[in-house]
């Protein structure tokens, strides 16, 4: 997964920056994203301390942080003044604050901001959050009552008061009982407002001040007539009543909400999990998840070659106990252990075994009724999914590789008992024969075949030498040890050593005799030597080698030519495979020479090029450093 | 010293190759020992007169580098090494720890003999105190008054060519690690002349057979360091 991902996070007027710019940090650092904080406000507004704080303590965590002023507070002019910035990053992410919905129902701005997001920028991916009062507190009495807020309080008791003076003012032209009905108006507004606890407040407080203050005689407490009773516990009634719809329908909302918000999370999921292609990204995903949806943190426990559990954070578990993790990787039952935070272990169920473990660390303990622990398994049976899909494409993999080397190893194997087989029956042939028929062998008859053996003997050693360099330079067991050599010098010491090969050859050189490559002389030697010795038995006696060098840029070609019979014409490039012979006649070679020359030429950061020019032309070119050598040395006798 | 009095003391655990070893020297007129592990060679030099010591140096029980630092701590007579295509870095290091010569496997008898008669004779000159006059063909070189002249004629050397020069020179007829060259040349902690070694050589070879190609005089053994060839 690319982490370019950008979280926005974008502060509505009325709402505290700091809430929100805490929550994308902690986000931001979950995702690994980069993350900005917009806070906006009205124009002609005054700063605010909190906003001027929150900025500043944003800057300071590290993350870009600006202040936004806008005419109009709208949703479709804030999302125009968001464009840019959401335009920028191919995964971006919009965090809002959730505000209440407005009296009677009326969408908040952010919940407009939300909507109006999702239909216009689809590439942007929503994250609401919630206000920290209400976050995940678990439903009670509580809620009904409508909580401790001073807020609501204040809010009873000025509707208290002012219903008291509408009473006031009424008192002359109406009768006392019609009176209350300004009462029973106060107890609807507080029950819809403030709760079931302010609502009974309330209709206490009015009976108190209707006696006193609405019915004569003024200013003292007289015994009320039966109907006032009537008339209170109706608005008791009404209160309450008022007060327990409005909480249902505020739950039922915050339940539909929680319930997009987890179908949200699973959405997102799917989404990454689908692009995931190590454990890494399937865990980043997962926590991506854990945190939009229940405000958590995320561990994932997969095992190794010997089936311990490993944590897939190279920096090692943070929360999770191996302990449990063996224990439910072993069972398959889930374990939730603590209570705020908790920590659940939840088993990875493969279609024949188990995966992984996950475990998750959650803020506030889970709900029974709401859905999480659903909501958790599903998120380890999606992820499990995709390790099982990347299990299987390693082990495809693998297995491709291994076909591979398989392949390899028998045609190394055929070759070598081939390569073997024809100098041995020579050498035991030929040393039989000096051994049992010692007696019927004539000097000169004994002379070739003991040279024979020699000869033979030797090219064992020189096929058994070139499969050793392959395997050692191809397994990067030879370490290069460069310096600075004259070519003449590299050139001749090659030419020694194929000396025999080429006694027939018109070989001739082409080369300044101040030119130095820079290489390692005992492979380049080597290299020569193949190319040389290919050369010496390809082309017939008589014909000319041409050896070359010049120096480029920082780069240098040395090109190695015969007039012999070339390359098979569209095969060049093959012949630097392992095994692969011009022709099956030509005896001699081991097939390895020019596999070896390219696997030198790859070693130094080169490349070999076979071509077909008078003949067969082989050419290397090595990279070169930029500084030239120093030679001189001036210094007197 | 005439070659029947020469005893050479072979370790090598492999008895196919010790036979042959013991075979070729017992032909070519030395007087040998075997040995075919570590311990067993280490024995045999303590309680037989040795002149020249055949040492393999993958063996059994203890690594021949061992082996040949142990003896350097009493002995110098002349230690060659065998050593397989496998064990280039060890083969420099035993040169480096002490080792006269070494031989790679496979080799010919007459490759041995060659490598034998060297280091004998090397061995003789150092109890003798020297030669300070060398002479390679037409070259002369006179390591005590520091002058190198062919046909009679002065070469002209820098000092850095002399001072590489005057080094094989002492080594003659051996191989001079790189190692060996940068540290008494340049003084050590000076590897960065490592990468410019071979041109040194390359000027001073010019200097001493500029006609020779390939060189006959100054060899490089790829892989190990250098060797001067003089006459005898």
């Amino acid at each position: 997964m690319p982490a370019s991902r950008q979280i926005i996070a974008c502060a509505l007027p009325g709402q505290d920056p700091r809430v929100l710019a805490e929550r994308a940090l902690d986000k931001a650092r979950a995702l690994d994203a980069s993350c900005t904080l917009l806070v906006l406000t009205r124009a002609g507004s005054d700063d605010d301390a909190a906003t001027a704080q929150a900025l500043a303590q944003a800057r300071a965590a590290g993350i870009e942080a600006q202040q936004v002023t806008l005419e109009r507070m709208t949703a479709a002019a804030v999302l125009d003044t968001l464009r840019p910035w959401l335009g920028r990053g191919q995964r971006a992410v919009l965090m809002l604050q959730r505000q209440h919905d407005g009296f009677l129902g009326a969408a908040s701005l952010s919940s407009r901001l939300a909507t109006l997001c999702a239909d216009e920028l689809s590439h942007v991916r929503l994250h609401v959050v919630r206000a920290t009062a209400e976050r995940r507190h678990p439903r009670g009495l509580g809620t009904y009552m409508g909580g401790a807020s001073l807020k609501a309080w204040w809010l009873t008791l000025l509707t208290l008061l002012a219903c008291t003076l509408a009473g006031e003012l009424m008192r002359e032209h109406f009768e006392p009982a019609n009176t209350v009905m300004i009462y029973m108006a106060g107890t609807t507004l507080v029950g819809l407002r403030a709760g079931m606890g302010r609502a009974i407040a309330f209709v206490l407080g009015s009976v108190l001040l209707y006696d006193l203050v609405l019915l004569p005689p003024y200013w003292t407490i007289v015994k009320l007539r039966p109907q006032y009773y009537f008339t209170f516990g109706v608005m008791l009634g009404v209160g309450c009543l008022i007060s327990w719809l409005v909480s249902n329908v505020s739950a039922k909302s915050d339940e539909l909400a929680a319930r997009a918000q987890r179908a949200q999370a699973r959405n997102d999921l799917s989404y990454d999990l689908v692009r995931a292609s190590t454990p890494q990204d399937v865990q980043l995903a997962l926590r991506s998840a854990i945190d939009s949806s229940l405000d958590g943190w995320g561990e994932l426990l997969l095992p190794d070659a010997e089936g311990r559990l490993r944590p897939v954070d190279v920096a090692g578990l943070q929360f999770a106990d191996p302990g449990t993790a063996a224990r439910v990787f072993a069972t398959g039952d889930h374990v939730a252990t603590g209570d705020s935070p908790i920590v659940l272990h939840l088993p990875m169920q493969g279609t024949h075994e188990r995966l992984g473990v996950l475990a998750i660390r959650l803020k506030a303990p889970l709900r029974d009724d709401s859905g999480d622990a659903n909501l958790l398994r599903a998120f380890a049976d999606k992820a499990a999914v995709v390790l099982q899909r990347l299990q299987l494409e390693a082990m495809n993999t693998s297995s491709a590789l291994e076909a591979e080397t398989e392949r390899v190893r028998n045609t190394l194997l055929a070759a070598i008992s081939h390569d073997f087989r024809s100098p041995m029956t020579t050498i035991v042939g030929s040393v039989s024969s000096l051994l049992e028929q010692r007696d019927v062998i004539s000097p000169a008859l004994r002379e070739r075949l003991l040279r024979g053996v020699l000869g033979e003997a030797r090219r064992v050693h020189t096929l058994m030498n070139n499969l050793l360099d392959l395997t050692r330079i191809e397994g990067g067991a030879v370490p290069l040890s460069l310096e600075w050599c004259p070519v003449d010098e590299l050139f001749s010491a090659a030419l020694t050593a194929q000396g025999a090969t080429l006694a027939e050859h018109r070989v001739s050189m082409a080369c300044d005799p101040d030119a130095l490559l820079w290489c390692d002389p005992r492979l380049i030697e080597q290299l020569l030597g193949n190319v040389l010795e290919n050369a010496g038995r390809h082309a017939p006696a008589g014909s000319r080698i041409r050896l070359g060098f010049t120096a480029e840029t920082a780069a240098a070609r040395l090109v190695v030519q015969d007039d012999g019979p070339g390359f098979p014409p569209g095969r060049e490039q093959d012949m630097m495979k392992k095994f692969t012979r011009g022709s099956q006649q030509s005896s001699g070679g081991t097939g390895l020479g020019l596999a070896i020359c390219a696997a030198v030429a790859k070693l130094h950061g080169g490349r070999l090029e076979l071509s077909n020019q008078s003949g067969a032309q082989v050419m290397l070119w090595l990279p070169q450093p930029d500084c030239a050598p120093i030679t001189d040395d001036d210094e007197a006798p | 010293m005439s070659r029947d009095a020469c005893t050479v003391l072979v370790v090598e655990d492999d008895p196919a190759i010790r036979s042959m070893l013991v075979g070729a020297l017992t032909a070519g007129g030395y007087q040998v020992h075997e040995a075919d592990c570590a311990a067993k060679g280490e024995t045999l030099a303590g309680n037989r007169r040795i002149d020249v010591f055949l040492i393999d140096l993958g063996l059994p029980d203890r690594d021949g580098l061992e082996l040949i630092r142990g003896l350097r701590r009493w002995t110098q007579r002349p230690v060659i090494v065998l050593s397989g295509r496998t064990q280039e870095s060890e083969k420099v290091e035993a040169l480096d720890s002490g080792a006269d010569d070494y031989l790679i496997k496979p080799f010919g008898v007459a490759e041995l003999h060659a490598r034998l008669r060297v280091a004998l004779r090397h061995a003789a000159q150092t109890s003798q105190a020297g030669r300070t006059s060398l002479r390679l063909g037409a070259v002369v070189i006179d390591l005590s008054a520091k002058t190198v002249t062919r046909d009679g004629e002065a070469i002209r050397l820098t000092g850095t060519q002399w001072r590489l020069l005057a080094l094989l020179a002492k080594h003659a007829n051996r191989v001079v690690t790189t190692r060996q060259l940068l540290q008494e040349v340049w003084g050590p902690g000076q590897s960065e002349h490592a990468h410019y070694l071979r041109v040194y050589i390359h000027q001073l070879r010019r200097r001493l057979e500029p006609d020779a190609n390939p060189p006959t005089r100054l060899l490089t053994e790829t892989g190990v360091g250098y060797r001067l060839v003089v006459d005898d």
